[in-house]
């Protein structure tokens, strides 16, 4: 056949292809039959690529779920059931890493949150074993601004863990209307900057701090969730690796990977970017990517694509303070911008200190009454660290 | 960060330009760059992780590129050069590995078996490869598509800018390639290896 023709028959088939299967299935031999009339083989071709089109459809599509493959959501199996000493009684959520439920602890008669991992038998021992030393992570940490975790256990060979059961919203639905008012935002920050000092005094640091991941409770409690990927600093002291959770590339552009939130590229610091080594500095910078954003009701380093993102968290200024903002924004925004300095030496060295220019920043705005009292309560709240 | 190869921003616009001497020279470039960051990135993995090419694409863009410094016309062409690239990778990391199960002695590939992108069912690498050759003397866009979409892990959306066509364009030619694709490497009777 010559080259002329050949690709003219190819241009019919697809045409052919694409027109049949735009018809019900069950019209498309008559409509084939007529279009390709004593071709015989053309039907033919045109008819076995159409044989293939449902089974080919997922042929080539990547797994976006490839770096979480081995959880799989449970699909609200468990609502209804006991579950060693606890008895579910609702499903609350459901994501790519698992379920959430309601489920009351009979022994001490309380509600607890009871987040349910599926596990593929593959690799179940491994992220068995993560889970639990994100539990772990989780349990040596008691503090007020950190999600409880009571216990950890595993029903049929799934893992589950117990926490505290919570109302209110994360602060990413908080922050659906974009800014939050100044003090708040303020106070906020103050208890998120609070809960990430205690990790980091047990050498314990998050890895992604993210809108997502701090609770608001109905009385304004900030609660910093999900440990999942944060890792204890001896862990990798010496090794100089992480695990690839929470790897900042994963995540897909169209974020449509089901257990990855868009955005979270957004919060990484460089060195994590980078894929280097990251310590608590790391959670210094993704804090003061959310306190620019409780501010200013915009992502810090918001562009169209990730490749994009990560380029400006390595490359780009986060946004500066205006002059039509408020002292007291204008101050958040400064303590938010020295969080988020592209060397990690540059940023606050102390763990302390960003939680204690937070206060800075409140005490130096006299026209907000209240904001005493409130800091007179965090003061109290960690007496000895601040006079270090 | 090392500072990136500075030529590369410069030999993209210049290759984005029509300038074919530009392209070979930045080939060998992100050529090594793509297989550096994947070594890297498996060192970092847990095993039996799989890492996802539009992953290490976008590292190896943000290592190379001056961001600043690009047009978007620039970049999509930056990810349809990886597209094929990693089609190359891949390709010889098949081939070696049956090498090496021929008895061809010790040769370690597993950093790049792990690159595949997982896909089900996973395609037999070299003979996708063969058949996108067969693929492009009949219809080179689709071709096109096929590195762009599997290999590069673009969306349809990227693979339409950088190939200059509309995103509608696009999505039916990925249809009827894969279909293709799926017939010509008869994957549900794939012979044993």
């Amino acid at each position: 056949m010559e080259d002329g023709e050949r690709s003219e028959r190819w241009r019919r088939v697809e045409r052919l292809y694409h027109d049949a299967l735009e018809l019900p299935p069950a019209e498309r031999t008559a409509f084939l039959r007529d279009a390709c009339g004593s071709d015989a083989r053309l039907r033919q071709e045109v008819e076995a690529l159409i044989s293939v089109a449902p089974d080919a459809e997922h042929f080539l599509e990547p797994q976006r779920v490839a770096i979480v493959s081995d959880v799989h959501v449970t699909a609200g199996a468990l609502a209804g059931c006991q579950v060693g000493p606890y008895l579910v009684t609702s499903l609350l959520g459901a994501g790519g890493m698992g379920e959430v439920y309601r489920a009351t602890d009979a022994r001490l008669g309380r509600d607890v949150a009871m987040k349910v991992l599926s596990v593929a038998a593959r690799t179940s021992s491994d992220r068995l074993r993560r889970f639990e030393q994100e539990a772990r992570a989780a349990a040596t940490l008691s503090h007020p601004n950190i999600l409880a975790v009571f216990d950890v256990g595993t029903h049929d060979g799934t893992p589950y863990l117990i926490s505290e059961l919570l109302e209110g919203e994360t602060l990413r639905d908080r922050l659906h209307d974009g800014a939050l008012p100044v003090r708040r935002a303020i106070d906020y920050a103050v208890q998120i900057a609070t809960g990430l000092a205690a990790a980091h005094d047990k050498g314990i640091v998050h890895r992604d701090v993210k809108p997502e991941n701090v609770f608001i409770t109905i009385d304004g409690r900030v609660k910093i969730l999900d440990f999942g990927v944060a890792k204890l600093v001896e862990d990798h002291r010496g090794h100089g690796r992480q695990p690839g959770a929470g790897s900042p590339l994963a995540g897909d552009r169209d974020g449509t990977t089901p257990g990855m939130v868009i955005g979270t590229v957004g919060y990484m610091s460089p060195e994590q970017v980078r894929g280097l080594r990251v310590d608590h500095r790391n959670d210094i910078f993704s804090f003061g990517a959310v306190l620019l954003e409780m501010i200013t009701g915009r992502r810090a380093f918001e562009r169209e694509t990730t490749a994009d993102t990560l380029s400006a968290i390595l490359d780009a200024e986060p946004p500066a303070a205006g002059p039509a903002d408020a002292p007291a924004a204008a101050r958040a925004l400064h303590v938010a911008r020295r969080c988020l300095e592209k060397s990690p030496a540059a940023r606050f060295q102390r763990r302390l200190t960003a939680a204690l220019r937070m206060r800075t920043c409140r005490l130096g705005s006299p026209s907000m009454p209240g904001r005493c009292r409130l800091m007179k309560r965090f003061r109290r709240r960690r007496p000895l660290r601040q006079r270090r | 960060m090392t500072e990136p190869p500075s030529d590369v921003t410069k030999l993209l616009r210049e290759w984005t330009a029509g300038d074919q001497r530009a392209l070979d020279q930045l080939v060998p470039l992100v050529y090594a760059e793509l297989r550096r960051v994947a070594r890297n990135r498996m060192r970092r993995e847990r095993p039996g992780q799989t890492l996802q090419p539009t992953a290490l694409v976008n590292e190896v863009y943000v290592r190379l590129v001056r961001i600043r410094s690009i047009k978007w016309q620039n970049r999509a062409h930056f990810f349809a050069l990886c597209g094929r690239l990693m089609r190359q990778i891949l390709v010889d990391a098949a081939r070696a590995r049956q090498f090496a199960k021929r008895g061809g002695g010790g040769v370690r590939v597993t950093v790049d078996e792990a690159l595949l992108p997982s896909a089900r069912p996973a395609p037999d690498v070299v003979a996708l490869d063969e058949a996108l050759t067969t693929l492009a003397q009949m219809d080179a866009r689709k071709s096109q598509v096929v590195e762009m979409r599997f290999f590069a892990g673009l969306s349809v959306e990227e693979t339409a800018e950088a190939l200059g066509v509309s995103n509608d364009t696009v999505s039916r030619d990925w249809k009827f390639a894969k279909a293709w694709l799926y017939q010509e490497l008869g994957v549900g009777r794939r012979r044993a290896q």
